[in-house]
């Protein structure tokens, strides 16, 4: 029960920080927001028993990949007329096809009944999924390892001036 | 577990991300509204996963969270090369491949 109060908390924060990230006029804010939102769904990682996977979205999405945005955005200092947007007729258009898009979505999932199972005490630590990765999905972990080299490579050469 | 209400949230947040893309013409938040979508995708693959028992769930959602590092990674390279080029953060002004 507390649990489950929790999971409602943490997802009210993270729709609530998404919310705000996108409405920020100020890429630096709106990375800030995007920290809280990630940060609420490790919380709600740990809470379905996936504590390893709470950790690394802890590790790598809040304290690698905002930190990077962070850094990059004010490396690139930009001046503030990029910051002004523009109310124009598609972007309401757009705002119109992603309602469509989530009627249509929340019709399928309220379809839905998901009575799930309970699943062993040792279900989500680290022993487990390192035996799942490295014994039934170890082709989509090499091809995931051959994946983060070439973008490393890339994401260097791209960025080197010539 | 409430698991339709995990659903329900996963939906809301992949419309956030979906509106982000759509409406917001600054480069980083484009990035950080697609990161936002992939959060949305995890977050149904663990639900899953603890509803069946089945670690495969969380095992395709860590290599979900190794692409959206992969994809940062290379994404802003290309920022810092655009900026170099163009001065610009708006996708709008940016409409040549070499300049």
């Amino acid at each position: 029960m507390l649990a489950t109060m929790l999971i409602y908390i943490f997802g009210a924060l993270a729709i609530f920080s998404g919310l705000m990230m996108i409405l920020y006029r100020n890429p630096i804010h709106s990375a800030l927001w995007f920290g809280l939102v990630l940060f609420s769904l490790a919380g709600i990682y740990a809470l379905m028993q996936a504590h390893f996977l709470a950790l690394i979205q802890i590790l790598v999405y809040v304290g690698a990949i905002t930190v990077l945005i962070v850094y990059v955005i004010a490396l690139l200092n930009f001046d503030q007329r990029d910051l002004v947007g523009k109310v124009t007729i598609l972007k309401g258009i757009a705002v119109i096809v992603a309602a469509i898009l989530f009627i249509e979505l929340l019709f399928y999932v309220g379809g839905l009944y998901v009575k799930g199972i309970a699943p062993p005490p040792e279900f989500g630590k680290a022993a487990n999924i390192g035996l799942a990765t490295l014994t039934r999905y170890l082709f989509p972990f090499e091809v995931i390892s051959i994946l983060l080299l070439v973008a490393v490579v890339g994401g260097v050469y791209i960025a080197k001036k010539d | 577990m409430p698991y339709n209400g995990i659903l329900i949230m996963a939906v809301i947040l992949f419309i956030i991300g979906i509106t982000g893309v759509m409406v917001r013409r600054n480069i980083f938040i484009m990035l950080m509204s697609i990161e936002l979508i992939l959060n949305a995708a995890n977050l149904v693959f663990i639900a899953f996963a603890r509803a069946f028992a089945d670690p495969a769930g969380q095992v395709i959602a860590l290599l979900s969270i190794t692409l959206a590092a992969a994809e940062v990674g290379v994404g802003l390279g290309i920022f810092v090369a655009i900026r170099r080029t163009h001065n610009t953060v708006n996708v709008d002004e940016i409409n040549l491949l070499k300049h």
